[in-house]
């Protein structure tokens, strides 16, 4: 319990302390990276980085999926305890993925996807190719 | 090829609604990183297009936006103490981002950016509702690990707290309260009147203009609060080499 309340504590001290970030000026925010002796510069690219990082990844994935046939619903992913999940619109197999080791799962990773392979087999066919 | 020659940046999508399949869609190889649109009929489109304006947002960020990015996450995951469970600033603001891209539609599995919010605010209003399922979702029953007890006292050398303890010494978690890191900041600012009033006056549940200490005075302490943490982070980052 005792361990719990000091977390608690220390937990709204650093939240004041990053609320009062966002109050800083361009400049103070500047001002108080070099103060630190780091180069602000420096920084800011590798936080950037970061973030188009976490957009690379998701990227990633979709292309790996699309290149298998799978087609996954944009907006189907769902959150769980280890990253995030989906399942091909399709064939309704699985794909997850988590950022924090770039790790990707999930049975549609085990082959093409079945019924995009029957869809273009039917078109073919209906084509007459 | 042309679009990309004069802005490498740019967003680009393919539309080609005569396909059903996007694979089928034929182009040079220098394009296949380029999305193709086959359905309008679907929120495809609106996906596509979200994912390009936060892919721009990202990109026209200041240095001073960014830097806030950054100090606010690593605050908010430093007070998430154990409940951090390993996981940085820059953790918690790549799943900000990926909530941001994943959630574009269905609010309750993600964070939908609405344009009117400034990019900042929408990711550090992410950034704090991640942070809070985070420390939801640990239990402070789970055990600790011997990686995780070494204390740092003010002068920055780690001890472990069971270096001197006999088996009949005092209870375990008596001994893991003493690690805490709370204890190590006012440890580091015993020396600053100011600076431990404020963060005494926190601890107790006090607002800011509550603390006894006027506006300047509450903006100078919290900066060298800041900076003086700031510094130690990035000090013990390096030894880590993180």
């Amino acid at each position: 319990m005792a361990d719990k309340k000091n977390y608690d504590e220390l937990e709204r001290i650093m939240n004041q302390l990053a609320d009062s970030v966002l109050e800083l000026s361009d400049a103070a925010i500047l001002a108080e990276v070099t103060a630190t002796g780091a180069d602000p510069q420096e920084k800011a690219e590798r936080t950037r980085f970061v973030l188009r990082r976490s957009s690379k990844a998701l990227e990633a994935v979709n292309k790996r999926l699309w290149n298998l046939g799978h087609s996954l619903n944009p907006k189907g992913w769902w959150h769980e305890e280890r990253g995030y999940s989906n399942s091909c619109r399709d064939c309704g197999l699985s794909i997850s993925f988590t950022t924090a080791t770039n790790e990707i799962w999930g049975n549609a990773l085990v082959g093409p996807c079945p019924e995009s392979a029957q869809h273009a087999i039917r078109k073919r066919e209906a084509s007459g190719k | 090829m042309a679009i990309r020659e004069i802005n490498p940046s740019q967003g680009i999508i393919i539309a080609a609604l005569d396909y059903r399949d996007a694979r089928e869609v034929p182009r040079p190889q220098e394009l296949m990183d380029i999305p193709v649109l086959i359905d309008i009929g679907n929120f495809h489109l609106r996906s596509l297009l979200e994912k390009i304006e936060v892919d721009r947002a990202i990109e026209v960020l200041t240095s001073s936006e960014l830097l806030r990015l950054q100090q606010y996450a690593d605050f908010r995951v430093r007070g998430l103490g154990r409940a951090a469970r390993g996981r940085t600033g820059e953790d918690l603001l790549g799943e900000a981002l990926l909530r941001t891209l994943v959630g574009a539609e269905a609010t309750q599995k993600g964070r939908h950016w609405n344009r009117d919010v400034d990019f900042v605010m929408h990711l550090t209003g992410a950034m704090q509702s991640i942070s809070s399922s985070w420390k939801r979702q640990f239990t402070d029953r789970e055990a600790y690990l011997i990686s995780e007890l070494p204390i740092h006292d003010a002068e920055g050398q780690e001890h472990s707290p069971v270096d001197n303890v006999a088996s009949a010494h005092a209870a375990a978690d008596q001994l893991l309260v003493e690690k805490d890191e709370k204890d190590q900041i006012l440890t580091i600012f015993k020396d600053d009147p100011e600076a431990t009033q404020m963060l005494l006056g926190l601890l107790h549940g006090l607002k800011k203009n509550e603390l006894g200490l006027d506006k300047k005075k509450c903006a100078a302490t919290e900066k060298r609060i800041r900076t003086k943490l700031l510094n130690r982070r990035n000090g013990r980052c390096e030894e880590h080499g993180r």
